[in-house]
């Protein structure tokens, strides 16, 4: 909800729109409308399991230990969604341990690789992405047709997710601006509106 | 509001797994990791943030650094109340002589349950706020 607010769709009108917010702990897809959410899939893979994921992929295929940061690093420098990038990052050297010697040492990773990790975890998005749609009601789901999926939230920022979802479901998919502020500038506005909007929890 | 209510403080956190964002009068005054650092054998906090994001990882056996959420909602209910707290300071109100009374509005994510609701608004009304509000 502060995700949408923050992207600014008036939340409050009798149209839908369908937000996912990909943040570091869940990724949530929620539909709205009418200053209420209609139907919400919330799971828990996002930003983190990602880092997870690259770190069990560097310590199976390269043989090297890496810590979350450097996994974190590697998502941000290379992180992508898709094989075919038009615009693909360079190489990234990945620091870290050699499992076999324990010696500190440097491999390059480029997003290809990266993007075949992070599959796993993107199908599940997916997969919640279609789930949601299918729970929406009809009128909604016009709504959605026209107005396309927002996303938010830093995971995505990750090369070429809004292509590969685009691709899922022949929706538009926008990628809010700034999308790591969008929640926190919602929630912002929200605080405006202390008395006004009825659907904050006290 | 009315007459003291020059007192009181307008502030929204988008408490993030990953990093927390404080908004007061229209700016984000704070963007921090939501990361806690602290020394294990007197329980003190050395650092928050960016800081104890630079440690994470590389501590020795007297420091430990704790990301307090874990899965969008508050794991370790102490250190997610220090980090809001710490935070909060950093704003930097000028207002020293009355803590000033906060009402907040806090961002949690939508697949929340009623405790961890509770965690996230016990967390924050140690931290000092008065009126809270959530949004999903």
């Amino acid at each position: 909800m502060a995700a949408a607010i923050g992207i600014g769709i008036d939340v409050l009108e009798p149209t839908g729109n369908m937000v996912i917010d990909i943040g570091g702990g869940t990724s949530e897809i929620a539909v709205i409308a009418l200053g209420g959410i209609v139907n919400n899939t919330s799971i828990r893979i996002a930003g983190d399991d990602f880092n997870a994921d690259i770190e069990e992929y560097m310590r199976k295929e390269h043989n090297i230990n890496i810590g979350e940061r450097t996994a974190e690093r590697i998502k941000i420098e290379v992180g992508a969604a898709i094989d075919e990038l038009d615009n693909p990052p360079d190489e990234y050297e990945v620091l870290g341990r050699d499992m076999l010697t324990g010696i500190p040492k440097g491999i390059k990773v480029n997003y290809t690789e990266i993007a075949q990790c992070l599959d796993k975890s993107i199908s599940k998005i997916e997969a919640a992405v279609l789930n949601a749609l299918e729970n929406t009601p009809p009128e909604l789901s016009a709504d959605i047709y026209r107005t396309g999926i927002y996303l938010v939230g830093g995971g995505s920022m990750l090369r070429g997710l809004d292509k590969r979802l685009h691709l899922k479901t022949k929706l538009s998919v926008h990628v809010a601006e700034d999308p790591l502020r969008a929640v926190a500038r919602g929630t912002g506005i929200a605080l405006k509106n202390f008395d006004k909007f009825t659907f904050l929890i006290k | 509001m009315g007459f003291f209510s020059f007192l009181s403080k307008e502030i929204a956190i988008d408490l993030g797994t990953a990093n927390t964002i404080i908004i007061f009068n229209d700016k984000v005054v704070v963007d921090e990791p939501s990361i806690v650092a602290l020394e294990r054998n007197t329980g003190k906090i050395i650092a928050i943030g960016k800081k104890a994001q630079m440690m994470h990882g590389k501590t020795h056996e007297n420091i430990k650094t704790i990301r307090p959420l874990r899965d969008g909602v508050i794991a370790d209910f102490q250190s997610a109340e220090f980090m809001i707290r710490e935070m909060i300071k950093m704003i930097g109100l000028k207002n020293s002589l009355f803590p000033p009374a906060l009402k907040m509005v806090i961002c949690i994510p939508s697949g929340i349950t009623g405790v961890e609701e509770r965690a996230v608004k016990d967390s924050a009304e140690q931290a000092g706020a008065k009126e809270i509000r959530l949004i999903h």
